[in-house]
């Protein structure tokens, strides 16, 4: 595997939420809104990078017997960090996520990388995968909570919880201008599915990105499938063809 | 320290704030062990044994050690290790003393370390319950029957599930949706039944 | 024997390492985060009387254990002239803690009413601030009038009887200032 492959097979091959369904609490819990899903994102990025990096340094201090409490140790220390720099660089996500934050360290899916990737792999290979499996998960946690966050208000906002780069909370993207065209006066606002924003609309709009996913495996295990009958139809009449020749010939011979 | 708080304290955190279709937490359990009623019946079993105790556990730990000794910081790390070891004791404690209890819950067992509901519990047991005037007792006490009233709906609501999971087996499933995501979907209509019981206190 | 020795060792240093980790970034960000809860708090205050963020405002606090309201906040201006009073409420519900601020101009009218920290579900907490808060404003003290029908929520609820206990001490203890 080449370090861009290993870099890239989290996005949709390998992909924690969509592929492998890891991480499903926070998928579901802090995807409300678009700038929740990037912020949880960002977190689970430095945490999985660099606990990837220290377990893989230390792979060949660590006694087998003791392998997984250490691991828990290393990632329940960058989560700790992670979350006091939470409290005090953006109070308002930290309050956002909540209890979200600490519960990084039973992510299924740090624990899983450290122990199938880096307690065998090189430093720079475990990092290029911590960083890439990471970049996976909040490719996944944002593309859910862009569809919840439009479902519920028709736009998308940024500002409110990461107070980076920006001084006042504004609109990403509305629909408004669009239909502002057509009607005046109108806000999507107003006709926006709260159920997206609530527990419930959480499972659902999961549940459509999964058969989505599903329906193009199942299109792509279809369209094999074909492919194959296709060819084994060809081989049988490429055989047939030979037989016909050979008894034309035979009988040819015969003659 | 009465009736009426352990009462309220367990309904509110069983039916109205529904650990998993309300606060999203094990939903790993919820999807991976609910394949079969009896798989279910023994992984909510085994979740309320170890929630109640853990529970008790880093609440007393918050309350007596790391608070007085000015190191609240430390909770996250301090309350895995606990459960992790919790978790171990427990299990060589049945295996020892109940071999019959020990062939049920046994296996699900070690699942309950990377279960987030028990680290969830207890963290949010210290951010909702705990504060610096609730005595040490009745903060204990209304810890320990949330934890026991949150123990309570994890196991209505995945053995629920895990009964529908087994009928929707048997049921016509568009192939997109078989599996995993009309699962999802069924967890939604049931959160959405669950989203009209609040207020009922 | 000397295996054993070797994983207690090694669990110690990893242990060692964590813990000097989290202190020294504890110790950097222990100020910061303090910080960020008092501006937060008296960016409440300013909040509650519509006052420009960076207004120069002193308080005096006085903490109640006795009463339904646990603190009473009088601020002043920058010339020392009584703003209003700020009365602090906290109200359990099955949802969790709700901490309400109330602040009360000196001629007893409603300011502003303020939720400052809840575990109650964001999205309603959302509506209730930007709906159902703003009918408290302007109102008179002693003739409450409150929408029951939008009472359907618990936070509402909290939020409710926090401002009828903040104007019911309000007009027992600063009654005076009130005609």
């Amino acid at each position: 595997m080449t370090k861009k492959e290993n870099f890239l097979k989290g996005f949709i091959k390998e992909n924690p939420i969509f592929v492998y369904l890891l991480g499903m609490c926070p998928a579901l819990a802090v995807t409300a809104t678009f700038e929740t899903s990037l912020g949880m994102g960002l977190l689970v990025i430095f945490v999985l990078t660099s606990s990837n990096i220290v377990v893989s340094l230390f792979k060949n201090f660590i006694p087998q017997q003791v392998r997984t409490p250490s691991y828990i140790v290393i990632i329940a220390t960058f989560v700790t960090v992670v979350r006091m720099m939470t409290d005090a660089y953006a109070p308002l996500l930290a309050e956002a996520l909540g209890v979200f934050i600490p519960l990084i360290v039973v992510n299924c899916l740090i624990l899983g990388r450290a122990e199938s990737f880096a307690s065998k792999n090189k430093v720079v290979d475990s990092a290029i995968d911590g960083f890439g499996m990471a970049l996976g998960f909040t490719f996944g946690l944002i593309s859910i909570g862009v569809i919840r966050e439009l479902l519920a208000t028709g736009g998308i906002m940024y500002g409110d919880y990461l107070p980076f780069f920006v001084d006042q909370p504004f609109e990403l993207f509305t629909f408004d201008w669009i239909i502002n065209l057509f009607v005046q006066d109108f806000s999507i606002r107003d006709y926006g599915l709260a159920m997206f924003a609530l527990p419930p609309g959480a499972f659902i709009a999961l549940a459509f990105i999964l058969a989505y996913m599903q329906s193009r495996k199942n299109k792509k295990l279809r369209l094999e499938e074909e492919a194959k009958k296709q060819r084994i139809e060809e081989l049988k009449k490429a055989a047939l063809e030979r037989k016909r020749q050979a008894a034309m010939k035979k009988a040819g011979e015969a003659s | 320290m009465s009736f009426a708080v352990f009462a309220t304290a367990i309904i509110s955190s069983m039916l109205i704030n529904n650990v998993i279709l309300m606060q999203f937490l094990g939903i790993c359990p919820f999807l991976g062990v609910s394949k079969k009623s009896s798989s279910a019946v023994g992984m909510a079993l085994a979740v309320m044994f170890v929630m109640v105790i853990a529970s008790a556990v880093t609440y007393t730990l918050y309350d007596l050690v790391l608070h007085p000794y000015n190191i609240p910081y430390i909770s996250t790390i301090a309350f895995i290790l606990v459960i992790a070891s919790l978790v171990q004791l427990v299990e060589i404690v049945i295996k020892k003393y109940s071999k019959s209890l020990y062939k049920g819950l046994g296996i699900y067992l070690p699942l309950i370390t990377t279960n987030c509901a028990i680290l969830g519990i207890s963290e949010a047991n210290i951010t909702n319950i705990w504060s610096t005037t609730t005595p040490f007792g009745t903060g204990l006490f209304i810890a320990v029957s949330t934890a026991f009233g949150t123990a309570l709906g994890f196991g209505l609501v995945i053995f629920a599930f895990s009964s529908i999971r087994e009928r929707l087996d048997a049921a016509n499933v568009p192939a997109a949706w078989k599996g995993v995501p009309i699962s999802l979907v069924v967890a939604g209509i049931m959160s959405l039944a669950f989203f009209g019981l609040a207020g009922i206190i | 024997m000397l295996d054993k020795m070797k994983i207690a060792i090694v669990l110690v240093v990893i242990g060692a390492i964590s813990g000097l980790t989290i202190y020294s970034v504890n110790l950097l960000t222990e100020d910061t985060i303090a910080q960020n809860m008092i501006e937060k708090e008296q960016g409440y205050y300013k909040e509650l009387f519509f006052l420009d963020e960076d207004a120069e405002v002193r308080f005096e606090t006085n903490d109640f254990e006795d009463q339904e309201i646990s603190q009473e906040i009088v601020l002043y201006d920058a010339d020392d002239q009584i703003i209003g009073y700020i009365y602090k409420g906290s109200d359990k519900n099955n949802y969790g803690d709700v901490i309400v601020l109330l602040g009360i101009t000196s001629d007893g009218k409603i300011s502003n009413v303020v939720i400052s920290s809840t575990t109650n579900t964001p999205t309603f907490v959302k509506v209730i601030k930007n709906v159902y808060l703003s009918p408290f404003r302007t109102q008179d003290v002693d003739d409450l009038s409150i929408d029951g029908s939008t009472g359907a929520t618990y936070t509402y609820t909290s939020v409710v009887e926090i401002v009828e206990n903040a104007s019911k001490y309000f007009l027992e203890n600063r009654g005076e200032l009130h005609d």
